[in-house]
């Protein structure tokens, strides 16, 4: 048992109380899952009620007061405790909420409650009760210590992995219908729902959780200076941009998943954007020339809050949350002897390479950043805002250029895994790596089990995560792996208690 | 009769149980603590001294005196400089108000400005005003001086905002003040009929069958939703699949749900007021506090909205008034022992009326004006008084320098905390800070077409002689006689 996300319940929300009653509400008083630990943050048992009160009181009015809204949350209801909104609220309203049809107890329950306190609070009574707000799959049967869950449950189960809400009208018609017995049933449904809207938003939270995106900072003053754009706003609009890459690649075009390395689409959407890209502004997508390509190599990644790139950190990011390896913290007086050790070491006459090559030179540095400073050496080629540049360019504070350096691309050994040496001249070289590394697509399997499932993978999870690992490694798309992450034989059981 | 302490505990702990638990403010609503605007007051509660007299030399120390000017001619010093300097606001009053200081003020400096000098009378008709109304059988000097009391005239006002509260809007309360008949201290003879209720077995009974009238209907609303939620998810958690965990999931809920539920409870108001008191006329100083709290209960519970009480005992065993009255010419440290007695029997009702919450969730004092009065000002023995900067006569009762507390922050309508200096202001100008206080216009106030509120006639011959004439000139013109203390938000 576990409550939803904020995610899945703005998704059901949306079903419950319509798209525009969602779009146009607020959802501030709900705390945020944090998303760069998918899983790990997540507890399954938080509920700040009082939040979810005035959340969901403030949907309920607003779908009242819409006539249209109203309709579509209550069917042909005035607002009133009538008879049909008596009706909408249990036949219409309720099953959406809980994903399953309401008992003759529950029925009588809410329009009972509703006549007594009014239809506001009888569909904000169903939108906050259990089985609304939490995933409980009580009802299923008992099979060898294992339980079955219904149809009803799978149906919610599957919805609300594939798409952070519950189980649209078809669904719970196919789970009415005895339609969802088996996994190429439950496949079939999950293949439509990827389909839908619900299936870009999980993307894009997939891709969220995966590479720590929840926020991106603006660039360096310096930098935005020297470079002749504004910085104010330009962390979160290549954030945006990035994640319509994304789910460009993984939703539009069903592309394989090596795609997200590679593929060169980019979306210019405004002058800067445009600038950094090299590509005329616009609202279409645009194909990028140059070495550039992939979810890597674009300014939300690549951007740096200082006023140099950041090759360590870039190699940071790629080696824990690529290629799921863990790393410990540097050891704090370690770094405060080098830094006395080394003294200020100028970028006037020394690249972000040479500086960082000296300073983790030791062999207690090296432990780690021999598998560190490989993966971040070849994107020295992007530059802090994510500009593609042939030379470093360092800038004093007005963004005059006060020194070059020449870029060294190439190193010998990127370490992805221990038992094999691979060089690579430049950031297209890693990509490729990456892309063709199984490593790269467990660990992305990994991640799509976490997110769907709001909870660390753990050893039950080995079947599903290497079934997606070989699909990911056969060619298949991204989107097709996470339906296989999702609609595993697991969909069907849970442990019995 | 026999006070039952126990069961006055258990109605303070149970049935009203969301008056008298120690509120946090943390469980108040957010809307309560931060109101946009003043909103009418919706209650008035006077405390009046019979026999009682506070010597202006007495409070506050006179090295501490007021030095902010505020207004025109009066001043104001912050109590809790008395308190850090001296330990209470007074020492006559004790260290007893000192919790409730931020909430109230203490109005000092002010005077009788009436044709007759009768100390008797006109001091009886500004302190115990609150049991006369328009038809009163007073005498006719005190019909003079004030024909109308502040607590009739705030009656009407309230009334004619709220119908709501018309049936029971008024309480003229005290177990042994016969209002003329029979007692040997009553005013003219006469008995005064008041449409109120004067005993503690008709105010049990009025509480006993009131249950609430002035909950917080959105509080109730909210109250009610999460008892029908915890229903949902108590149901839920007794399933038999549920593991262990999630059954202390559910456990977890159950108690969240239920927290809210019983702040919405807090919030909207007592659902029922049960009293369990009786008098002991053995104890008056349980006897008055029960009375007090009765009144805190009935003013919480909507039972009244404007409420008077006299206080008559001077200790937990003498209310002897004959007995009293000598003091004031003869026995000052007595005199000053009656007041402190009373004071923590005054002060505990604030303190009561601080705890309890009203219709909103915020506290009841918040949004009432009290008052609490003295029969006399100066008197006895001649003496130098610093107020005035002469040597008094020997005079008892006398109607010059008169203190009393005026507190509650009336909606927003009054600021608190303040030592007032009236700046010899007529008694009519602190009257008429209460009814602004409580939300009463001019219009309202003003009545029989006399302008201000009670008589002007005469300037106190002890102010002109100490300071002239001008002094009590500057409140006599029209436009002065309407005006408050400038401690009315607006007025």
């Amino acid at each position: 048992m576990r409550r939803l996300s904020k995610p899945e319940l703005i998704g059901t929300w949306r079903q419950l109380f319509g798209a525009s009653v969602v779009g146009s509400a607020t959802f501030d008083l709900l705390q945020n899952e944090n998303p760069k630990d998918p899983g790990l943050q997540f507890d399954p048992g938080a509920i700040d009620f009082d939040a979810l009160f005035t959340t969901v009181s403030a949907l309920a009015d607003a779908t009242l007061a819409d006539p249209a809204a109203r309709t579509l949350a209550l069917g042909n209801c005035d607002g009133t405790t009538s008879a049909s909104c008596l009706s909408g609220l249990t036949d219409t309203f309720a099953p959406r909420a809980f994903g399953r049809p309401l008992t003759d107890d529950e029925r009588t329950l809410y329009q009972t409650y509703a006549m007594q306190a009014g239809l506001k609070l009888a569909m904000v009574r169903v939108a906050m009760a259990p089985a609304a707000a939490l995933q409980l799959e009580l009802d299923g049967t008992v099979q060898d210590n294992r339980v079955r869950l219904t149809a009803y449950e799978v149906a919610r189960r599957l919805a609300l992995q594939l798409t952070q809400a519950g189980p649209d009208d078809t669904l719970l018609a196919a789970a009415a219908g005895g339609s969802l017995g088996t996994l190429e049933q439950v496949r079939a449904q999950g293949r439509r729902l990827l389909a839908t809207d619900g299936a870009r938003a999980r993307v894009t939270s997939l891709l969220t959780t995966w590479l720590g995106l929840d926020q991106v900072s603006d660039p360096h003053p310096t930098v935005a200076k020297g470079l002749s754009l504004d910085g104010t706003g330009f962390g979160e609009e290549a954030r945006q941009e990035l994640l319509r890459f994304a789910t460009y690649v993984t939703v539009d075009q069903h592309a394989p998943f090596e795609g997200l390395f590679t593929d060169k689409t980019a979306f210019p959407t405004s002058a800067r954007l445009a600038a950094i890209f090299g590509v005329p502004q616009g609202a279409q997508p645009a194909q990028l020339s140059d070495v550039r390509g992939g979810v890597l190599m674009r300014p939300a990644t690549a951007l740096s809050t200082s006023a140099h790139s950041n090759a360590i950190l870039r190699g940071v990011e790629i080696r824990t949350r690529v290629l799921c390896d863990s790393l410990p913290p540097p050891p704090v007086d370690a770094v405060a002897a080098r830094m006395t050790a080394l003294g200020m070491l100028s970028p006037l006459t020394m690249s972000t390479r040479e500086i960082d090559t000296v300073t983790t030179s030791p062999d207690f540095c090296m432990g780690c950043h021999h598998r560190i400073n490989p993966l971040g050496y070849p994107l020295e080629q992007l530059g802090p805002m994510g500009e593609l540049r042939t030379e470093e360019t360092v800038w004093d504070d007005t963004g005059a250029v006060v020194a070059t350096h020449p870029l060294d691309l190439h190193v010998d050994d990127v370490a992805l895994i221990p038992t094999l040496v691979q060089s690579a001249d430049g950031p297209q070289d890693l990509m490729q790596l990456l892309a063709g590394e199984r490593k790269v697509k467990q660990c992305f399997a990994k991640h799509l089990v976490m997110d769907t499932r709001l909870r660390p993978s753990s050893a039950t999870d080995a079947c599903t995560i290497n079934e997606a690992t070989a699909q990911l490694e056969a060619g298949a798309p991204a989107l097709d792996a996470l339906l296989l992450a999702v609609a595993s034989e697991d969909i069907f059981w849970r442990a019995a208690p | 009769m026999i006070i039952h302490r126990g069961s006055r505990r258990m109605f303070l702990t149970g049935a009203g149980t969301t008056l008298a638990m120690p509120f946090l403010s943390s469980l108040l609503p957010r809307e309560a603590n931060a109101q946009a605007a003043p909103a009418p007051a919706t209650r008035y509660v006077q405390v009046l001294d019979n026999i009682g007299a506070v010597r202006a030399s007495s409070m506050p120390p006179m090295n501490m005196s007021p030095t902010q000017s505020i207004g025109s001619f009066a001043a104001s010093r912050p109590l809790q400089d008395y308190i850090s300097a001296n330990g209470s606001i007074s020492t006559i009053y004790g260290s007893w108000w000192n919790s409730v200081a931020p909430k109230i003020n203490l109005v000092t400096n002010y005077h009788a400005y009436t044709a007759t000098r009768d100390v008797h009378n006109i001091s009886h008709a500004t302190c115990a005003c609150g049991h006369m109304g328009p038809d009163n059988s007073l005498s006719d000097v005190e019909q003079v001086t004030f024909p109308y009391s502040i607590d009739w005239v705030i009656e009407q006002a309230f009334q004619a905002a709220d119908p709501r509260a018309v049936s029971a809007v008024r309480m003229n309360f005290s177990p042994h003040f016969k209002y003329g008949s029979g007692n040997s201290f009553g005013f003219g003879g006469q008995p005064v009929v008041l449409p109120a209720l004067q005993n503690f077995a008709q105010l049990s009974s009025k509480l006993v069958t009131t249950t609430g009238p002035m909950q917080n209907a959105a509080a109730l609303q909210r109250r009610d939703f999460f008892n029908a939620l915890m229903d949902d998810y108590r149901k839920v958690s007794m399933h038999p699949r549920l593991s262990s965990a999630d059954k202390q999931r559910f456990s977890t809920y159950v108690d969240s749900i239920n927290g809210i539920a019983m702040r919405a409870a807090n919030a909207a108001g007592p659902t029922q007021c049960n009293v369990a008191a009786t008098q002991d006329d053995a104890n008056l100083r349980v006897e008055n506090d029960n009375a007090l709290e009765l009144i805190a209960n009935a003013l919480a519970c909507g039972v009244t909205r404007v409420a008077s009480y006299v206080i008559l005992a001077g200790s937990d065993t003498s209310q002897d008034l004959e007995a009293f009255h000598p003091l004031h010419h003869n026995d000052r440290p007595s005199t000053d022992a009656l007041i402190t007695w009373r004071s923590q029997r005054v002060a505990t009702f604030v303190q009561a009326l601080d705890t309890f919450k009203d219709e909103t969730g915020q506290s009841l004092l918040d949004d009432t004006v009290f008052y609490w009065g003295h029969e006399f000002a100066n008197c006895q023995d001649g003496h130098y008084d610093p107020y005035l900067g002469q040597n008094l006569g020997a005079g008892a009762h006398d109607s010059t320098g008169y203190t009393c507390i005026l507190g509650g922050k009336a909606s927003g309508r009054m600021q608190t905390g303040l030592h007032v200096d009236a700046g010899h202001a007529p008694i009519g100008r602190i009257l008429i800070t209460a009814m602004k206080a409580a939300g009463l216009t001019t219009g309202q106030i003003e009545q029989g077409g006399v302008v201000g509120f009670g008589e002007y006639t005469t300037k106190p011959p002890d102010i002109v002689g100490a300071f002239g004439s001008a002094v009590c000139d500057r409140f006599l013109d029209d436009a002065a006689k309407r005006q408050a203390l400038p401690i009315v938000v607006g007025a």
